[in-house]
């Protein structure tokens, strides 16, 4: 959709030809006060680069293929930064939000457990449907309306810049969603769902579907049958809960392929679009219907992955429309609405680069590549207008794609990553350093709007390692008596810990780094009482840390953070009692995340996603460089956040933990 | 038909042009302001203005007898059957003028919308072309291919559906420009226009072989001949939406909400009682 925009004489003469109340968009519309504060002379741009790695960096600035990081250490400072316990991304960034650790912002992992079911659930944000409505046959109408919740708790710096009229822009930030209430312009970033409610589930329409896994996590994989050239299927949107039972959402679409060529069309409500195979199609804006005159907006774009011998498409998830939210993405409204109009639809899912297509083979590393690509070229051009337009006080930009190559990539840099491919490596071994050196590139473009009055900031949230072996945590605390299942025979089969005795239960693992004890008084079911809780702890911790990998001799646990000593603020009882700190190669598995308990401890990684960082914080720092002189060079997350309050003399507040480096 | 809707095309396009490079909302709000006198007339002379004027007073009178004996219950139900009665009858007067104006409007609606409803391709931007066949036995077998002139490109094989006798192409666009594509099915050749540029223009969707319908929804370019094995061809522009109020708002909406606002404003002056 485009419109055609009227210049502001235009409206004029219309006013004076007596077309009152007609007002039309462009220079007509009022812009919105979001960003028209206080200008204080200084300015500060802030580079997020999640998971830039020092150890890649300091080496590539040595051989001179980062002359603008280099530029920028060698004029102001470079250096590692603390990270967050435990060092994930939601963690982290909320550190950076808040200037405070865990206690003080309550996200601990990207997975939470419910301590009054024992159930897993998304860290950042809570949807709670309506809770009041009425049935009329297969009809449900709602009487309250739902509501989403953003769980990072405390002020964002933005926020307090707003209390003291300073603007700010804020960029994908992660854990912001929904955005905080704030006349600032943000957008929401990682943690930003699919309409599904889900981190982004894709789909994938085959023919031929034996050669992947059906049971994959992140993914649909759907089998259709072509027809005389001609595929029927749908794809599936949010639950209809204005239906009992509320069923799956679907809108039916149709492929049609040449008998030959390797080109077809698809046809989605009435939109149709050519592919050739190999081809992503433009942003598909579609709806689900719920009822007579309501649907669910979302956009998704198809990759015809292949045509002939057999049908191949791949489809995003399904995501929130920028130009017209199904939830809250933006503040103010009409920030996600403006960047639309100028920019034309963008992904709006949190981390959209799907590595879970690429784990499972649904996507090749070109095809990752390409639609990650087609991530960061979105937001090269978003960041070419703000930085174009910024004028006075703090303009935060994030950038994934850093942090997602490293984890899908790394295995081709590292000869010793159990996935290691020589042929793939060739090819793709130099993905990160690109990726560095484009993120390079950024810096230099942002060079030319800084002058004296500016404070340059880079950072990155945590570092990256290579993810050799896998720990059953969960496993470990089993075999040591800590926990007890249900039944034995079925070790290994369920997730969630459905098989766990919560009685005779001590301790559990759920999330990429959290260790839990079963707290009477917290657990619904807890057995451990608090007085016994800190033997335990400390019982628990020394077990950990003293462990062996039979295999490697190597230690899969550096150290074992305890909570009640490291972590401050309200929230401090509110997550895992202990931060379990692997090793370098060593992470929990996806199986521990989940709650699952397999028989074995030990495992090699044979996936895809081969670089992590929920590790030891100590052994994960990650960059912060600033084209200033600092007084300290030991710096954490949390004193970055105290460090932009100062830039504008603004007083930390009490509960902030950072203090400013400059 | 065909032939009656190309003369209104050919009129239409004579206007638009004395509006060239202004806002679309210019040519909007004299089309709309004409548009409001036209139906004024329109109403004033085929319809009966001293029934309606008696038929608005009759309304008026019992609403005051509402408002005079409100204590009255009597009065109050009498008033309001009156008011019902009336108002039905109101609206079985406004028949006869309606489809007196519906005629003139529809084809000004047509005509309209093929400048205010789409947007011309830009450069860089891809285009679907469909072909829909006829008589051309075996799709597969059938030599179908298409030629473009400079600054229009082929981007994909031609995408073949032999239930549907059609054949899609996707074109890019480098450069701005109106252009004609060529169809070449069977030693026939048919062509297509196609419009690259920045500025509203008047855009044709398809070209079609003769047919009413068609004939009249469709016009702006000449109509493929019968013994043609092309029955049409159909270039997908995108559809435009004008920005009112920060609202997206169909062009139609806008052009009825002022049309509206003119004949309400210009009825005194015509002496018109609606």
């Amino acid at each position: 959709m485009k419109k055609y925009p009227l210049s502001r004489r235009e409206f004029i003469k219309l006013n004076l030809y007596g077309m009152a109340g007609l007002a039309l968009e462009g220079s007509t519309r009022i812009a919105y006060s979001g960003n028209s504060g206080r200008d204080t002379g200084t300015r500060m741009i802030v580079l997020g680069l999640d998971g830039m790695d020092p150890r890649i960096v300091h080496r590539m600035m040595a051989e001179g293929k980062l002359p603008n990081f280099q530029k920028l250490a060698r004029e102001g400072h470079f250096g590692p930064l603390g990270t967050s316990t435990p060092p994930q991304s939601p963690v982290a960034w909320a550190n950076f939000i808040t200037g405070m650790d865990p206690g003080g912002h309550g996200i601990f992992d990207f997975v939470h457990r419910d301590p009054a079911t024992y159930l897993p659930y998304l860290s950042t944000s809570r949807t709670e449907s309506s809770q009041k409505s009425i049935t009329i046959g297969d009809y449900v109408i709602t009487l309250s309306s739902g509501k989403v919740e953003n769980l990072c708790r405390g002020k964002a710096f933005w926020q307090i810049l707003e209390d003291y009229d300073i603007p700010a822009t804020i960029f994908r930030m992660p854990s912001n969603f929904p955005p905080k209430p704030t006349g600032q312009r943000t957008l929401s970033g990682m943690g930003t769902p699919d309409i599904i409610g889900t981190y982004g589930i894709f789909t994938y329409f085959t023919d031929h579907p034996i050669e992947i896994d059906q049971d994959i996590g992140g993914g649909r994989i759907v089998e259709v049958s072509v027809d005389d050239n001609t595929v029927r299927a749908s794809l599936i949107g949010p639950k209809n809960t204005y239906r009992q039972g509320a069923p799956e959402s679907r809108l039916d679409f149709t492929v049609y392929r040449d008998p030959e060529y390797p080109v077809a069309k698809i046809v989605v409500e009435g939109k149709e679009m050519l592919l050739k195979e190999g081809e992503w199609s433009p942003w598909v804006q579609v709806s689900f219907p719920m009822i007579p005159t309501v649907s669910v907006k979302g956009i998704c774009q198809f990759y015809l992955k292949e045509v002939h011998p057999h049908f191949k498409l791949y489809v995003t998830p399904i995501q929130i429309d920028p130009s017209d939210p199904a939830l809250p993405i933006s503040t103010p409204e009409g920030y996600a609405k403006e960047l639309y109009k100028r920019f034309g639809l963008f992904h709006t899912k949190g981390l959209p680069a799907d590595t879970k297509a690429l784990d499972h083979g649904v996507l090749d590393e070109g095809e990752f590549l390409k639609l990650d690509d087609l991530v960061l070229n979105e937001r090269l051009a978003i960041y070419d207008y703000e930085l174009d337009r910024f004028e006075a006080g703090v303009l935060f930009f994030y950038i994934s794609s850093t942090d997602q190559r490293s984890h899908m990539f790394w295995r081709l840099r590292d000869r010793r990553h159990p996935c290691y491919d020589e042929r793939l490596s060739r090819q793709y071994g130099d993905t990160i350093e690109k990726i560095y050196q484009k993120m390079d590139r950024l810096l230099e473009k942002t060079f030319r709007k800084v002058d004296k009055h500016t404070i340059l900031m880079v950072l990155s949230d945590h570092g990256f390692s290579p993810y050799y072996r896998s720990f059953h945590l969960n496993s470990w605390l089993k075999d040591n008596g800590y926990i007890r299942l249900k039944d034995e025979s079925e070790q290994g089969e369920m997730e969630f810990l459905q098989n766990v005795d919560w009685s005779s239960t001590k301790a559990y693992a759920l999330g990429f780094n959290g260790l839990y004890i079963n707290l009477r008084g917290r657990e619904v079911m807890g057995t451990v009482s608090p007085l016994e809780r800190m033997v335990l702890v400390e019982e628990i911790a020394k077990g950990l840390e003293r462990m062996n990998d039979p295999e490697t001799q190597a230690r899969p646990i550096l150290k074992a953070y305890k909570t009640r000593a490291c972590y401050h603020g309200p929230y401090r009882d509110h997550g895992p009692d202990i931060i379990v700190g692997y090793n370098r190669g060593y992470r929990a598995s996806w199986q521990t995340a989940l709650g699952k308990i397999p028989k074995q401890w030990y495992e090699n990684n044979l996936k895809k996603w081969s670089g992590d960082h929920c590790m030891a914080p100590d052994i994960l720092p990650g960059i912060v460089l600033l084209n200033r002189k600092v007084r300290r060079t030991e710096a954490s997350l949390y004193d970055l956040t105290a460090t932009i309050l100062s830039a504008f003399d603004i007083p930390k507040p009490a509960d902030m933990k950072g203090t400013s480096i400059l | 038909m065909t032939t009656l809707s190309n003369s209104i095309a050919f009129v239409f396009d004579l206007f638009m042009w004395s509006f060239n490079g202004l806002h679309p909302i210019w040519s909007m709000t004299v089309i709309s302001a004409l548009t409001g006198v036209l139906m004024l007339i329109i109403y004033k002379y085929t319809s009966n203005q001293a029934e309606i004027r008696k038929v608005k007073d009759w309304i008026k009178a019992n609403f005051l007898a509402i408002i005079l004996y409100k204590d009255s219950l009597k009065v109050l139900f009498s008033s309001t059957g009156h008011i019902f009665r009336a108002n039905l009858r109101y609206m079985r007067l406004n028949l006869v003028p309606l489809l007196f104006m519906i005629v003139p409007v529809g084809l000004l609606i047509v005509q309209m919308n093929f400048w205010y409803g789409y947007k011309p391709f830009e450069p860089g931007e891809s285009i679907l072309v469909k072909a829909t066949l006829a008589n051309v036995g075996d799709l597969m077998k059938a030599e179908v291919s298409l030629v473009v002139p400079e600054g229009v490109e082929i981007q994909t094989p031609p995408l073949r559906i032999p239930n549907n006798s059609e054949v899609n192409w996707r074109l890019g666009t480098k450069q701005k420009g109106h252009y004609e594509i060529k169809i070449h099915v069977g030693g026939q050749e048919m062509t297509k226009t196609l419009v690259v540029s920045d500025r509203m223009e008047r855009l044709s969707l398809l070209r079609h072989a003769s047919g009413f319908w068609d004939g009249l929804l469709y016009p702006g370019e000449r109509v493929i001949p019968s013994s043609s094995l092309v029955r049409s061809i159909e270039v997908h522009y995108q559809p435009v939406f004008m920005g009112v109020l920060g609202w997206d708002v169909h062009w139609i909406i806008v052009y009825f909400v002022l049309s509206i606002f003119f004949g309400l404003a210009l009825k005194g002056v015509f002496r018109v009682h609606i």
